[in-house]
């Protein structure tokens, strides 16, 4: 058992680290069930398209924040798209549906990407200051972990700005709780479900691309993805965006340490956890349905 | 909000039925078809590709058992599959390389129905999306269990090589498991059995009640009916019978490996049954048919089938909802007053 | 009741429809080698390697027994039981007389447990488990080092230069068939050869690990100046990108136990230098055949010429050989024909042992350094330090 200084400031770093990274790609995934009620499947290949995106942009010359701007756009297009023309007509059925449909869209999107951008692996490059190994005293840790951390709180707080002071934010929070109601103050539902779609679109795309220079860019990242977003939402409860916050950190936590401590099992421990709360707190730690 | 995938209302309105003798006759012809069909297909490759789809059927219509009748949905239900044809395979390879066909289904429903039953009692006791994930959770858990108990079950590699067992009544020889044709027949035969007592049971008051539940699950604890208790039924009632479909496949491929049970197997089988159509019994078979034809069919095709898959399924739930056994519905709308 | 009928009759005849059709006639039938690689999922660039080394050969060859070959390829998924479905249908369906390629072991040895059930000669091009060592008289195996051969190169390797003799590994493995196998080759032989080893018990990582962080942080901790990786090729890149971010690529030296592709290696750019590996080919090797087969490949893939390409490339060559020499389609024959068949071809004499089935070939040991100038565009070329021959590989016969 490794007792030195620098094997645990790494460590509670890299916890940090993966858990904000979690947080910024199922933050999406979050905020589309908890408004539009619609479970999004599909959720893991938008993400890998945005970091496929992102690398394509990088590759013809456009700067690495550029990009980061530019590929969560065309993503959110994409988003719109989408919803328009098949998640809407079925948003009246029973969630079944949505599920097989948001299945089908994913498996044709992963088809897709790797029709046109072949099965190897890719790598986003980013500007060198992005990319150096800073020093914590005598600690060596990249500088791109920090830059995740920031981009993640960035983002965290873009939100709660939108929900908590715009109009729209307002909208989007009532709609969680009573659509009713706000279609009859005359709101356009329609138009809400739709730029709530693509929010969700956006950030996956965000997310997409600040893991592509980390994790690098291959077809099956989105699938992998998606089974951890979906571990994270489920322990903090769909819907609640404290719960997610936490509920990343803890995931982030427990498959850091359960890689260092008992390698093999590591993610058994993390259905098992997943297990245990659904089991006895089917609503998540901190309850489903409050969108706050 | 409700706590539970709710299914559209199954039209009470009378199956519309052309003349009286329509249903026997169908069924006829289609058991004579099946009973017909190695000598029609005469071709070992075609006739392993109708074995697996009769045994992939049997997987998606338990899956409908717990999906179309109960209303309880599973992304891993190949995962009891996996543990059925675990079973045989341990036991063929480990204990008694001579055992025979009767032995292995008892052992592998079993097995099925011991590990089923703990993870069910805590299962049913949450229910719609709640339920959903803890089937990936527990089917996971028990892949990984499979995966990583290399010496028993060896990994990824699998058990391979595993030898064909006999079908014997008492003394007499039925048929052996070395030649395609009476292992065709033998799967049929107990599918059919299957598929037999699964309707049985289906038509009858428990299979009522479970629609009920599935129909709206608090008024059905209003009535007084013991919810977890039907529900817990209807899951080991779906798992045993996947657990048949396993101890069938080891029969069949004489190995078995951690891919019939992984996260792919589980969303396949799921579109097996939404192909085929809940609530029938029989729509799954025909949707098992159609994805294991398609999916070999589109794969020799293109290397990009995935593409075609995802349109596929998109243009299913669009406009084919109810699957190839509803598509009957839309065909002769019932007549409304 | 005409559309209850329509439908009976309609599902009657797409049934008879899709029946398999009946033979042509038989001269200038081609002759059908099945192909199945893995062309999705984990080891799909692999796959892509294989295939196209096998149809270059195919190209080259053009013709077996004076007919001309025709290769039909199939998706394996890498899984075992759609392995052997491809495998039923190329043999039962569409004729094959040979299944060549595959890529898993686990896909590889399922088919194998068919062989017999098969009855046509199945020559992998990639499968490195030892359990395949003289598994079935129909079973033949040419192209990619197995588990034992990879491991006995690099303890050579290791052992012949006093820098990389000196250190200690740490033995990282992909937590599937082949990392377990790779790791336990390489240990066993390692520590016989006094070659130090950190954790003899060696860490396995899931096969969805994305973040190496954690694993990152236990190497440095450990305060090992090697490491030996059993990761997968597409995995590499990943490792080493993030461990250099950490600053760990200046203190240890890895020798991958897995090759990592050429392709794999362009992904990854300079974070990829100065890795040791063993490998069959590099287009490195200045020999005329070699330059000739990287050329040929070059012009025909637009891609830097793979070691896993030029492997599948003679394995499908000893295959098309060995129809030729024995004169007929006949299972029976050409299996015949595979014991001890040798082709001269990008990197040597490669013979296959009649006493197991399996390949004694001539292979490298490689450095990975920045590429000089090139035909391919490379950045990374996979220097060649020392030659290794089939009798110091072995395994002896």
């Amino acid at each position: 058992m490794p007792s030195d200084l620098t094997f645990w400031v790494q460590t509670f770093i890299n916890c940090l680290g993966l858990g904000s990274l979690l947080l910024l790609i199922a933050i999406g995934l979050n905020i589309i069930y908890g408004i539009n009620r619609i479970v999004n499947l599909a959720h893991g290949s938008l993400y890998a398209l945005g970091a496929y995106f992102g690398y394509t942009l990088v590759v013809n010359g456009l700067n690495f924040f550029f990009a980061l701007l530019l590929a969560p756009i065309l993503v959110f297009g994409i988003g719109l798209i989408l919803e328009r023309s098949i998640i809407a007509p079925i948003r009246e059925r029973p969630m079944l549906y949505t599920l097989i449909l948001t299945y089908g869209v994913s498996i044709l999107l992963d088809g897709l990407t790797k029709y046109l951008w072949g099965v190897q692996p890719r790598f986003i490059s980013t500007p060198a200051f992005l990319s150096q190994t800073i020093h914590l005293g005598s600690i060596p840790y990249p500088f791109y972990r920090f830059f995740i951390l920031i981009v993640t709180a960035a983002v965290m707080v873009a939100l709660m700005l939108l929900l908590g002071r715009t109009k729209l934010g307002m909208t989007m929070r009532a709609a969680s709780n009573i659509p009713e109601m706000v279609s009859v103050l005359g709101i356009n539902m329609n138009l809400v479900h739709v730029v709530v779609f693509g929010l969700g679109c956006f950030l996956a795309a965000i997310g997409g691309v600040i893991a592509g220079p980390l994790l690098t860019v291959y077809p099956m990242m989105g699938s992998e993805m998606l089974i951890s977003c979906f571990i994270v939402l489920v322990i903090g409860g769909l819907g609640s965006l404290k719960g997610a916050v936490i509920a990343a950190l803890l995931v982030g936590s427990v498959q850091t340490l359960g890689y260092i401590f008992i390698t093999d099992y590591a993610m058994v421990v993390v259905y098992v956890m997943m297990a245990i709360i659904l089991s006895f707190m089917p609503r998540g730690i901190l309850g489903e349905g409050k969108f706050e | 909000m409700s706590n539970q995938i709710s299914m559209e209302r199954k039209s009470s309105a009378a199956k519309v039925h052309i003349f009286p003798w329509e249903r026997p006759a169908i069924l006829g012809i289609l058991l004579l078809f099946l009973f017909l069909l190695p000598w029609i297909l005469d071709n070992r490759f075609y006739l392993r590709l109708a074995t697996e789809i009769l045994i992939y059927g049997l997987l998606a219509m338990s899956l409908d058992v717990l999906l179309g009748y109960t209303g309880l949905l599973s992304f891993m239900h190949a995962a009891y599959m996996g543990i059925g044809a675990y079973t045989v395979g341990l036991y063929l390879r480990f204990v008694d390389p001579t055992a025979s066909i009767w032995i292995l289904i008892l052992l592998g429903v079993g097995a099925t129905v011991l590990i089923a039953f703990p993870i069910g009692w805590l299962q049913v006791r949450t229910g719609g999306f709640a339920f959903a994930l803890l089937t990936i959770a527990f089917g996971m858990m028990l892949y990984t269990i499979v995966w990583k108990a290399r010496n028993l079950t060896g990994g990824d590699d699998g058990l391979i090589g595993l030898p064909s067992p006999n079908a014997n009544l008492g003394s007499l020889l039925l048929a052996s498991c070395k030649d395609p044709t009476s292992i065709y027949f033998i799967t049929l035969a107990v599918v059919v059995l299957c598929f037999c007592l699964t309707y049985r049971i289906m038509r009858s008051p428990f299979g009522a009640v479970l629609e009920t539940i599935r129909e709206n699950e608090e008024r059905a604890s209003f009535i007084g009916v013991h919810v977890h208790r039907y529900k817990l039924c209807g899951w080991m009632l779906a798992c045993a019978l996947a657990g048949v479909s396993g101890v069938l496949f080891t029969v069949m491929k004489c190995s078995v490996s951690p891919t019939v049970m992984d996260p792919g197997a589980g969303g396949a089988v799921l579109m097996m049954a939404l192909l085929g159509g809940l609530g029938t019994l029989w729509g799954p078979f025909i949707g098992a048919a159609v994805f294991i034809f398609a999916q070999d069919y589109i794969s020799t095709m293109t290397e990009h089938w995935m593409i075609f898959l995802g349109l596929f399924l998109i243009v299913l739930v669009l406009f084919i909802p109810k699957g190839i056994a509803g598509f009957r519905e839309s065909l002769f709308p019932p007549k409304t007053e | 009741m005409k559309k209850v009928m329509f439908f009976i009759i309609g599902f009657f005849v797409c049934t008879l429809v899709l029946l398999p059709g009946n033979g042509w006639t038989q001269d200038k039938k081609p002759v059908k080698i099945g192909v199945p690689v893995t062309l999705s999922g984990m080891g799909a660039q692999v796959g892509v390697d294989n295939r196209n080394g096998i149809m270059l050969a195919a190209k080259h060859k053009k013709t077996v027994l004076g007919r001309p070959i025709e290769l039909i390829i199939e998706d394996e998924e890498g899984k075992p039981e759609v392995g052997v479905r491809k495998a039923e249908k190329l043999v039962f369906k569409d004729g094959c007389v040979a299944i060549l390629g595959v890529v898993f072991s686990n896909v590889g040895l399922a088919v194998a447990g068919e062989a017999d059930k098969l009855k046509v000669p199945f020559l992998t091009t990639n499968v490195m488990t030892p359990k395949l060592y003289g598994i079935n008289k129909y079973v033949f195996r040419c192209g990619q080092l197995a588990d034992d051969q990879t491991a006995v190169g690099h303890v050579m390797g290791i052992a012949a230069d006093p820098d990389l003799r000196k250190r200690n590994y740490y033995v990282l493995a992909d937590d599937y068939a082949w990392g377990h196998s790779c790791a336990e080759s390489f240990i066993d032989l390692a520590q016989k050869k006094g070659i130090k080893i950190y954790n003899p018990k060696y860490d396995n990582a899931a096969l969805t690990v994305a973040d190496w962080s954690p694993f990152i942080s236990k190497v440095s901790a450990a305060g090992v100046d090697g490491m030996y990786s059993c990761l997968r090729s597409p995995v590499v890149p990943r490792f080493t990108k993030q461990a250099s971010e950490f600053g760990l690529m200046k203190r240890i030296k890895i020798v991958a136990g897995g090759s990592p592709s050429e392709a794999d290696l362009e992904a990854g750019g300079e974070a990829e230098v100065g890795m040791v590996t063993v490998c069959c080919y590099s287009w490195d090797i200045a020999t005329p055949a070699s330059q000739q087969f990287a050329k040929a490949y070059w012009e025909e893939f637009q891609q830097v010429p793979p070691s896993q390409g030029a492997q599948a490339y003679v394995g499908a060559m000893i295959l098309f050989n060995a129809i030729e020499k024995a004169g007929s389609t006949d299972a029976d024959k050409i299996a015949n024909a595979l014991k001890g068949a040798t082709y001269n071809g990008p990197y040597g004499q490669v013979r296959i042992s009649p006493k197991d089935n399996s390949m004694r070939t001539p292979a490298v040991l490689t450095e990975t350094r920045l590429a000089p100038a090139n035909p391919y565009g490379a950045k990374i070329i996979k220097k060649v330090l020392v030659n290794l021959t089939p009798e110091q590989l072995g395994p002896p016969e």
